[in-house]
């Protein structure tokens, strides 16, 4: 039905109708930008990958095909958007690469070091996100922000199903690990 | 999902929404009208041009079907009076052939004849001023010349009508070659048969000049005109 719908105010919008793409814009305004900006850490940063994202959507509107999921499509967007800022970036600035060490030893050292300062679950929630493999990382995000399934996230990704819900195992392993104590959150 | 999972997306969603810039949404929003407005230019422009296409079609064909049967009846009509003309000139180069091969072997002799004798202030003026026909001249079909008795010839002698025209030569085909036997048969000079040259022609039609034989000065001086400009 939201397919459907989603189909509907493209055509809208490609038929002339400014208000369809309003609605589609508010739609997955939030998702995308969230998604975008739980990576870069920067508001002014995802503000720009942002943009960028939608005015791609926008200038490829009128030759989508209707016939995949429009948030697949925008989510892929937003990824190539996302994996093109990583390469544009210099190399200690590309996520998490400044961590080699074992994962269990950065969780352990972050969340020793953040924990002092983080008030609550969410916060730590948040520096976990941080210290994740951005693959990893990635895959936790999209699949929080959009709700696809394991098959589209992995068609976003360009990448195999049991790849990404192996990524998504190891995601979850790390942040529930950190986030211990905080069930009742 | 297992609990875990679903209490680590209930954390999640319990996050803190960064939002875009307003700086950004309004961007996003112009460029999207933009984008809006061209592809309906471009949806206008398209079909505007494809009308314009179709009426110029239109109006072509119904140009080309409105004067296709125009140009038949013209053509018709061009093409009856062609043929009338052709009919026309055939008849009329039937016509003057005949006049072009017979009027100088028929009129010459007799001319000469009779300037030779009378004398040349009786020669009559129609036959002074009267050019010797050498040329084609187109002839109306009606005014087909009769058949002349040849004055040279007794009609006893008269050779076969096929010996005599294989005998004449056309003047159109005339040649440097064979001047002189046209001129001699022609003009009536016998005494410079096989002279092809220009200058003793041109002395004897001052010759003839002073003898005040027109029709024989005029016969060389079209021969020499006509063969020298060849």
């Amino acid at each position: 039905m939201k397919d459907f719908e989603d189909n509907q105010l493209i055509e809208q919008y490609c038929a002339g109708n400014d208000h369809a793409f309003d609605q589609l814009y508010q739609r997955y305004r939030l998702p995308v930008f969230n998604y975008i900006f739980r990576q870069v850490k920067s508001q002014n940063v995802a503000d720009d990958i942002f943009q960028d994202v939608w005015l791609r959507v926008i200038k490829s509107l009128q030759a989508y095909n209707h016939q995949g999921q429009f948030l697949a499509w925008l989510f892929t967007i937003a990824r190539n958007r996302l994996t093109d800022h990583w390469r544009q970036q210099k190399p200690q600035d590309a996520p998490g690469s400044s961590i080699d060490i074992d994962d269990e030893q950065i969780a352990d050292t972050v969340l020793a070091e953040h924990v002092q300062f983080l008030k609550d679950c969410m916060e730590r929630l948040l520096a976990l996100l941080q210290i994740l493999k951005p693959e990893q990382r990635d895959a936790f995000v999209l699949q929080q922000e959009s709700g696809l399934s394991l098959e589209e996230i992995a068609q976003v990704s360009n990448c195999g199903r049991e790849t990404i819900k192996s990524r998504l195992r190891y995601a979850m392993n790390k942040l529930r690990k950190g986030l211990e104590g905080c069930d009742e959150s | 999902m297992n609990h875990d999972d679903e209490q680590l997306s209930r954390l999640y969603s319990k996050l803190t929404k960064a939002e875009p810039s307003q700086m950004v949404d309004a961007r996003i929003h112009r460029a999207a009208q933009k984008a809006g407005n061209a592809e309906r230019k471009k949806f206008f422009t398209r079909w505007v041009s494809v009308a314009a296409v179709l009426v110029l079609s239109v109006g072509v064909v119904l140009r080309v079907v409105e004067e296709t049967p125009v140009k038949q009846d013209l053509h018709d009509q061009i093409m009856s009076s062609e043929s009338k003309q052709l009919e026309q000139l055939e008849e009329a180069g039937k016509a003057s052939e005949s006049e072009a091969f017979e009027m100088p072997t028929r009129e010459m002799p007799t001319s000469e004849m009779r300037t030779n004798q009378m004398p040349a202030n009786q020669i009559p003026k129609e036959s002074q001023s009267e050019p010797v026909m050498l040329r084609k001249k187109v002839a109306p079909a009606a005014a087909a010349p009769n058949p002349i008795p040849n004055p040279i010839w007794q009609e006893d002698e008269l050779p076969d009508k096929d010996v005599m025209k294989e005998e004449r030569v056309k003047p159109d085909m005339l040649g440097s070659s064979n001047f002189s036997t046209v001129a001699d048969a022609w003009c009536g000079q016998d005494d410079l048969a096989g002279v092809n040259e220009r200058q003793p022609w041109i002395d004897r039609m001052e010759q003839l000049k002073q003898l005040q034989k027109i029709e024989q000065v005029r016969c060389i001086e079209q021969l020499l005109n006509r063969n020298l400009a060849q």
